[in-house]
């Protein structure tokens, strides 16, 4: 396959260009996969504090009792939503730098192009080979990077998790925060009442603030983030770069063709 | 092969073409000036893309930078292999030159001009257009050179049209030289 052998030797040859294209998707990569993985956590935390209100009351009744449950309910609905909009925004993000780089890069490597098609290549394939050299490299970055990421998995999911805590934290109103740091509040034996006449293997305080068992997990348990994030960015770079290159070789012909 | 294009048109100006530049043979046209030379390629690229034959024109520049540094001199030869010419001209039968070993960049003007030629006969060009001169080539290269061109169009259906400005080559190849630019009204 010569167009491999070409799209090797290309990557080689602007070294500089690949790197920066890389450290991009590295970031990318470890971005959105943290994104990904955040809203797996809050996506249990929800489904958990789902269950333990229909254990406690199969009518869901005591959302409407208790403003504190509502509360924690709206919490952990918006975190999961806004993990999802982050991720939304790194993806397009994404998208546009690799279409600035994809410009940038095209328009330093226009006199490239010209011989390409001075030896009768057509537009489809010098943009097929461009769209290759930028998928490589995301590929190659992403091998890479998930090494990294599994040789210090239990430092960057212990991360995750005490980082999502933190945020949680963060969201709670001053009501709940206050409820949080003090275990002996006139509230807390208010609230408590919740459980009267009612065996659970959990507490008020493990109802409103744990976020799940997350101990011992590995990036393994992830592995549909992992796919997620190969074959929706393995499109992306794919489809941009090639959109932008088919879009500059084809000026180019016609630059060629007209320029006196 | 299946075509978007009516082929009625691109035969007929096949048909045109070929009777003006027989396949197979090497024709000289008389074109003093470098940018006369550069314009004459243009309208001919234009003439081949309205009638969506431009794959089947090839052209061999003066340009110094026509190889990709990445590539070597093979690879840069081969850039646009097409299977069926490799069956019919072997790489083989061009297997003598030095310069294969050289980097791209250290290539000579005639050796950029050799690469660009079996570029374009490998890439099944059915016409190519050279622009040379051939004045800085050494006597010797440019009867290598001439004879190479001869020894491709008797093997092979090419027709090569070489726009130049060497009165001694356009007088010693009376026969097939040509004063005037077909198909093109005004220079």
């Amino acid at each position: 396959m010569r167009v491999i052998q070409r799209v090797f030797a290309s990557l080689h040859y602007h070294w500089r260009y690949t790197t920066f294209f890389s450290v991009c998707a590295v970031l990318f990569l470890v971005s959105s996969l943290s994104a990904l993985i955040a809203q797996a956590i809050q996506g249990q935390a929800l489904s958990l504090f789902e269950q333990r209100i229909d254990i406690i009351d199969r009518k869901s009744q005591i959302l409407t009792r208790w403003s504190v449950l509502r509360q924690i309910l709206h919490i952990r609905q918006a975190m999961v939503s806004d993990t999802q909009n982050i991720y939304s925004l790194l993806f397009w993000g994404f998208a546009g730098l690799i279409l600035v780089l994809s410009v940038l890069t095209l328009i330093q490597r226009k006199h490239e192009f010209s011989i390409y098609q001075l030896a009768g290549k057509n537009t489809a394939n010098i943009s097929f080979q461009f769209a290759l050299e930028n998928l490589f490299s995301f590929l190659i970055a992403f091998f890479i990077a998930t090494i990294i990421l599994l040789c210090i998995q239990s430092w960057y999911l212990d991360g995750l998790v005490q980082l999502n805590q933190y945020w949680f934290g963060q969201k709670l109103p001053s009501g709940l925060k206050t409820l949080l740091e003090n275990t002996s509040d006139q509230t807390w034996r208010q609230f408590n009442q919740l459980f009267q006449h009612q065996f659970t293997t959990f507490n008020g305080h493990l109802l409103l603030f744990d976020q799940g068992n997350h101990g011992g997990q590995s990036l393994a348990d992830y592995d549909r983030s992992l796919w997620t994030l190969t074959w929706q960015g393995s499109a992306l770079v794919f489809l941009v770069s090639y959109l932008s290159a088919s879009i500059y070789n084809w000026w180019i012909s016609r630059q060629l063709l007209h320029s006196s | 092969m299946f075509s978007f294009y009516s082929t009625k048109n691109q035969n007929s100006f096949l048909n045109k073409w070929q009777t003006v530049f027989v396949p197979g043979q090497l024709y000289f046209i008389n074109v003093p000036l470098s940018d006369q030379r550069r314009l004459v390629i243009q309208r001919y690229l234009k003439l081949f893309t309205q009638h969506h034959l431009h794959k089947r024109l090839g052209i061999i520049t003066t340009q110094e930078d026509v190889l990709l540094p990445y590539l070597s001199v093979r690879e840069n030869i081969l850039l646009n292999l097409n299977g069926s010419v490799e069956k019919k001209y072997p790489w083989q039968a061009v297997y003598e030159h030095e310069f294969f070993e050289k980097d791209a960049v250290d290539l000579t003007t005639s050796e950029r001009f050799y690469v660009q030629l079996y570029r374009n006969i490998f890439a099944g060009k059915d016409v190519i257009l050279v622009n040379a001169t051939l004045d800085d080539y050494p006597p010797a290269v440019m009867r290598a050179v001439l004879l190479k061109l001869n020894q491709i169009t008797k093997n092979s259906p090419v027709t090569m049209v070489f726009l130049t400005a060497n009165q001694e080559l356009l007088s010693s190849e009376r026969e097939q030289s040509l004063h005037t630019i077909p198909f093109l009204t005004t220079k």
